[in-house]
């Protein structure tokens, strides 16, 4: 058996009592979490799941996608999770040209996929309880550590989601590379506030093998989070920036029971200065910076509590820079020129990572794989340098991608939905920065000569076509879109006029 | 407009707000599940109030969302902040 089965029996023999999982009410433990997810691997290869084929997971966060992670990987069958706050359309394309075998997933979801023609087996099903329950236990195929493990789906330059692919291999050399460097100690309580569809799924993975107790919720709300963090006695809470934001803002914080808290660690996206300050003065616990990608295979770099200590010091300058870490043992980072040369340290070029963790490439599409994977070194698509400690700071990014709130937005992606509405002629998508998500999309719009469309049309047209993290926060009219001499789209321009907006705006 | 329905106004827009359903889901219907994250700390915020988990579970539907209001409007949510006191911890 390979990582996902390996984890699951060490935890089972190590800690067979310690409680694996927390879901609202219900608890199992390890000794239980290796049981019933032996008994659905062995209920799915009833079913004809094979080793080698690819099944879709359509949930939100609940114990049931944790069973179905290792079940699968006992069986040596990738698990593709779909999020679920995509549109339709965005949905069947994943589930098509992945050629699952079969949907597993939440029944009121689980229709959105119907159309696909593929086996569909429901969480809430009497047969799912009984799959782990009383499911005999068959004999697991051998499962290599170079075989697939997960099909995780990003956003793209191109207006097509990719699927990368990563192997037992990438999960086994995250953790094991994760845990040498931060030696988590025993008895955590992690409370895991993304969605386990996201690259960030790995990361509860990685603490499980030192017996962390994982808690997990259908969805995030400040008031939920801080409820179900005092109620579990969580040690660490892992989030985006934007969640921690909000959880500073409910009339809960004040009134609720923190000081179980040990860590905060967060991802996605930098940590203001004055929000890492008043949640350290609030929540009296340290923090941790994650520096990851999903192509990365998880946390390529990481700066913890000590290293947070400089941007918590009495006087800190505001303008501060906190680096984003220092690579994880067995993970390589350096920072080339375009053209693909190491430069030395304190100049700005592209970060690019390499070691196990890294992806194989995105599912069906070479071309796409040796854009980003070049003589084995993964390119970010982060501008940043790296100082003589081996710290790296991120500057910007080479690609034009909006980070709303931890998820990835691609302005090509929206631009080509918004060309399909019959009035629009041309269209280009900013991203401008915003109080609440950190940044979002903002359209400009060029509307056909004898058309005409409102910007609540517009909105109505989106909604069945785009999820709503990408959908532009304002639409804007314009007679053009400014363009260079070979007609490309300047987006620099587009984004000082989105600001000066949003600037006259707030101004008014 | 209901009171409802104009603080979703506030966060997700007026038009976008007046084609949703009473009872429809409103993730399903579109909404981003961040913006009912907002709502439920705007509610807060409006009312002088600290809500629970489980008065946050009205929040997937326009009526519910009516429904919440009303119940703050005369007084009745779960807990108050001004009565909560902090937790003294170790």
């Amino acid at each position: 058996m390979a990582w996902m089965g390996q984890l699951i029996e060490r935890c089972r023999q190590r800690f067979p009592e310690t409680v694996a999982v927390i879901d609202g009410e219900r608890e199992v433990t390890f000794a239980q979490l290796e049981d019933r997810t032996a008994r659905l691997a062995s209920a799915l290869l009833a079913r004809g799941i094979r080793k080698g084929d690819r099944v879709g997971i359509l949930a939100r966060n609940r114990l049931e996608v944790i069973e179905s992670y290792f079940a699968l990987g006992r069986i040596g069958a990738a698990f593709v999770p779909i999020n679920h706050t995509s549109v339709q359309r965005e949905m069947l394309d994943i589930v098509q040209r992945c050629r699952v075998s079969a949907v597993m997933g939440e029944a009121d979801l689980l229709p959105m996929v119907a159309e696909a023609k593929t086996p569909l087996y429901a969480f809430e099903d009497r047969e799912y309880a009984q799959w782990t329950e009383t499911q005999e236990r068959a004999a697991l195929p051998n499962v290599e550590i170079t075989d697939l493990m997960a099909i995780l789906h990003t956003s793209a330059t191109t207006g097509q989601s990719k699927g990368v692919m990563v192997d037992y291999r990438s999960l086994r050399s995250m953790a094991t590379g994760f845990l040498a460097d931060v030696a988590p100690e025993p008895g955590m309580v992690f409370f895991n506030c993304f969605q386990l569809c996201h690259g960030a799924l790995v990361q509860p993975f990685i603490y499980m093998v030192r017996g962390a107790t994982i808690v997990v919720q259908r969805g995030f709300t400040a008031q939920g989070c801080l409820e179900e963090l005092e109620r579990t006695r969580t040690t660490h809470l892992w989030v985006v920036p934007e969640m921690l934001k909000f959880i500073m803002r409910s009339r809960n914080l004040d009134s609720t029971d923190v000081s179980s808290l040990r860590q905060v660690a967060y991802a996605a996206a930098p940590l203001p200065l004055g929000l890492l300050r008043e949640a350290h003065q609030k929540l009296r616990c340290g923090f941790r910076q994650i520096y990851g990608m999903t192509e990365g295979g998880g946390p390529m770099a990481t700066l913890g509590p000590e290293e947070h200590a400089v941007a918590l010091a009495p006087g800190a300058k505001p303008d501060l820079v906190v680096p984003a870490g220092r690579v994880i043992c067995g993970t390589s980072m350096r920072i080339c020129s375009e053209s693909g040369d190491p430069l030395p340290p304190r100049e700005i070029g592209e970060v690019c990572v390499r070691g196990d963790g890294v992806m194989l490439g995105y599912w069906e599409n070479p071309a796409a794989t040796s854009e980003v994977i070049r003589d084995g070194w993964l390119r970010t698509g982060d501008l940043g340098y790296l100082d003589e400690a081996g710290y790296a700071y991120l500057v910007g990014r080479l690609k034009e991608m909006i980070m709303r709130s931890g998820q990835q937005v691609f302005p090509v992606e929206v631009e080509k939905v918004l060309l399909e509405h019959p009035a629009i002629a041309e269209a280009g998508v900013v991203g401008i920065a915003d109080p609440d998500w950190g940044e979002t999309p903002v359209a400009f719009l060029v509307v056909k000569p004898g058309s005409a469309v409102t910007a609540d049309e517009v909105n109505a047209f989106l909604v069945d076509r785009l999820a709503s993290y990408k959908r532009p926060s304002r639409l804007e009219f314009v007679q053009e879109l400014p363009r260079g001499m070979a007609g490309k789209l300047l987006r620099r321009v587009l984004k000082e006029r989105a600001m000066e907006r949003a600037m006259a705006e707030v101004g008014a | 407009m209901s009171t409802g329905r104009a603080l979703l106004a506030e966060l997700i827009g007026p038009a976008f707000t007046a084609r949703l359903g009473a009872g429809a889901d409103l993730v399903r219907s579109g909404v981003n599940s961040g913006d009912l994250v907002r709502l439920a700390l705007l509610l807060e915020e409006r009312y002088g109030v600290a809500l629970s988990a489980h008065d946050l579970e009205e929040l997937r539907t326009v009526d519910g969302i009516e429904a919440l209001v009303d119940r703050l409007e005369a007084g009745g949510a779960v807990r108050s902040a001004a009565d909560a006191a902090p937790i003294q911890s170790d």
